[in-house]
């Protein structure tokens, strides 16, 4: 699975300038490296620079120190930021930001005229990828006039029908339900181990990040943990004191642990399931 | 307020190719100072619904009264009503207007006539309940913040008008894990010494067992099922039909019961999450009796 690294950020310090032309840091000499095929999900708290981070990987903010490289380019060095675009496709937080489109089906046909796919290919990939995250039948519905959650169905929709080779996800599934985010987060997964798409998921969810290659904990603009979900939720104290939290299965073995009962540290709600069922059943 | 719902109907552009019935004959009575969750998939009508508690949209058929106040397809409404009830949207964005935040979160208390120093005040105090610190964002652009800020700051602006009924659609989406539960248990906080009668619109059952007394639940614009947590969740069957699932504690509990015999089960009441874990720690306490150090 490991591979080249496709995306890597190498000291890479980044300002907003304020009103008043103040600079507001907000990342700090980061160091980031994402190898092609990886699924990285990546939490922090609010303000901890994590949308900030999605957008140096697509050219749509540079580093104001440092260097992003995404596949053969550097972002603050190059003129085709088009096709960095085209290779790093970013579904933003707020789905109004994103969508454009008079129609739901118009909406993601912009995004397909613009990195130029015939016209003949581009039905096939509109109804494709409405399919793929349950709007089929809002088609030819106008976007503003959605629910919450059926926006964010259509701005996942937008950008995977153009295919790209890393897909980011900035909380893309924050308003859907619980069953409609199981299903988009199958569809990605989906994406990352057939069509071999890069996937960065940035997310509160804790238990969206346990079947993530890596997680990636921000902190005040800088990465504070990083490593397999089951190291990094290990460390629950460490977590917890940030603002963060972990998986439930986590928590309760983790107090059943500080509270005498012998039960090893665990990742998934099946391995809890088992170890209590054990510890009843007197195994 | 007491409020009431009687065979609510709304249906969005009547008339035209995109007509919608958003909701469909509507009903429910929630006495005075409840605490009401609304949960229900992506479109089943959460958002439409409580937008018609603050007059924002008008049911088409049907009528609702919100403390003394009726609201009909005609009626006009005074904006003394509007001031009694806060609405925070599902996007921030959609209510932050004013050039800093301070600006935005003093609007509200400032049009109830308030002093601009006693309006400014009240921003503050509504700022650090919600986790921010005034002298740190009170110039900055509401814009140019975090999605989890811009969060932070509409609810604010909410609170700072102190309505007696408060309205929440999906206040915690975009919150990081610790900001969740320091808001909502301070909204709580308030809810209950202010006796405010409140509305949270969630997607997690966990919340929604957490704070509300009440729980109504919606598909496809109706209201399919009501009552307390604990009689909701016992509609398990229900739930899973219309796509919601039960807390992931009582799944959690299921799976171990599947493989418990039947004098060792676990109750499946036992959802919050506090209590299970005192639960599982009794039960193995007296299971394992020697092993495990009191
Ligand atoms: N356009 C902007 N202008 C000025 N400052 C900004 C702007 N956007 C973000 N910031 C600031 O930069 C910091 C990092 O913001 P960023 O949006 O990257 O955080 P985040 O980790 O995505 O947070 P959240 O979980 O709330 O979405 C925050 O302190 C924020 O206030
Ligand atoms: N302005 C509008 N015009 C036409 N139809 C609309 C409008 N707003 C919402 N709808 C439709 O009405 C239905 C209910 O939408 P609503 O926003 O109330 O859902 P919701 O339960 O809040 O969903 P979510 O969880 O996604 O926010 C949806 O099918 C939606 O597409
Ligand atoms: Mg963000
Ligand atoms: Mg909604």
């Amino acid at each position: 699975m490991e591979s080249a690294p496709l995306i890597q950020f190498e000291n890479v310090s980044f300002y907003y300038t304020d009103e008043f032309g103040e600079k507001l840091p907000v990342l700090q000499n980061l160091n980031l490296t994402i190898a092609e095929g990886e699924f990285v999900t990546i939490i922090g708290h609010n303000g901890s620079g994590k949308s900030t981070l999605a957008k140096l990987m697509n050219a749509l903010l540079l580093p104001a120190e440092g260097e992003v490289r995404v596949g053969p380019w550097k972002t603050g060095a190059t003129q085709e930021v088009w096709k960095i675009r085209q290779m790093v496709g970013l579904v933003f937080q707020n789905p109004d930001n994103q969508i454009v489109g008079s129609t739901v089906e118009d909406d993601v046909a912009f995004g397909l005229e613009n990195i130029g796919v015939p016209p003949a290919e581009m039905r096939e990939r509109i109804d494709a990828a409405l399919k793929a995250v349950g709007m089929a039948a809002y088609a030819q519905r106008q976007p503003h006039k959605l629910s919450g959650g059926q926006k964010q169905r259509t701005a996942i929709a937008g950008i995977i029908a153009m295919r790209p080779r890393v897909l980011i996800l900035d909380e893309a599934t924050a308003m859907l339900d619980p069953q409609g985010r199981k299903e988009i987060m199958e569809l990605v997964r989906r994406l990352n181990r057939e069509a071999g798409i890069t996937v960065i998921n940035i997310s509160h969810f804790p238990e969206e990040a346990v079947d993530a290659d890596r997680v990636v904990v921000m902190r005040q603009g800088k990465i504070f943990m990083q490593g397999t979900p089951r190291n990094v939720f290990a460390d629950v104290t460490r977590l917890q004191e940030t603002g963060l939290d972990v998986p439930l299965a986590v928590r309760i073995q983790h107090y059943l642990s500080a509270n005498g009962v012998p039960i090893p540290p665990l990742l998934h709600q099946k391995e809890l399931v088992e170890e209590l069922c054990r510890l009843f059943l007197n195994r | 307020m007491p409020i009431i719902f009687e065979q609510v109907t709304h249906i969005y552009g009547a008339g035209t190719p995109f007509e919608k019935e958003a909701l469909s004959a509507v009903s429910f009575a929630i006495p005075d100072e409840a605490f009401v969750g609304i949960i229900g998939q992506t479109g089943s009508g959460k958002s439409t619904l409580v937008q018609h508690l603050n007059g924002l949209l008008k049911p088409t058929r049907g009528r609702i009264q919100v403390g003394d106040w009726q609201i009909e397809p005609s009626s006009r409404l005074p904006a003394e009503f509007r001031s009694n009830v806060g609405l925070v949207f599902q996007y921030p964005e959609h209510q932050l207007f004013e050039e800093t935040v301070a600006k935005d979160v003093a609007f509200g208390p400032r049009n109830l006539g308030l002093s601009e120093e006693a309006a400014l005040l009240r921003a503050k105090e509504a700022l650090e309940t919600v986790g921010l610190s005034y002298d740190e964002l009170k110039d900055r652009s509401p814009f140019h913040l975090s999605g989890g800020q811009m969060r932070r700051v509409a609810l604010a602006g909410v609170l700072a008008m102190q309505s007696k009924v408060l309205v929440l659609d999906e206040p915690t989406a975009g919150l990081d894990p610790a900001g969740r539960k320091e808001i909502l248990e301070a909204i709580y906080r308030i809810h209950r010494e202010r006796k405010l009668t409140t509305f949270l619109v969630t997607h997690s059952m966990e919340e929604a067992s957490r704070y509300a007394d009440f729980l109504l639940v919606m598909a496809e614009g109706k209201v399919v099922l009501q009552g307390t947590p604990a009689e909701v969740f016992a509609e398990e069957e229900l739930l899973r039909h219309h796509a919601l699932a039960v807390p992931q504690t009582v799944e959690l509990i299921q799976q171990i019961n599947a493989s418990l015999p039947g004098e060792q089960q676990i109750p499946v009441t036992l959802f919050r999450e506090e209590e299970l874990q005192d639960y599982l720690l009794h039960r193995l306490r007296q299971t394992r009796a020697v092993i495990i150090p009191e």
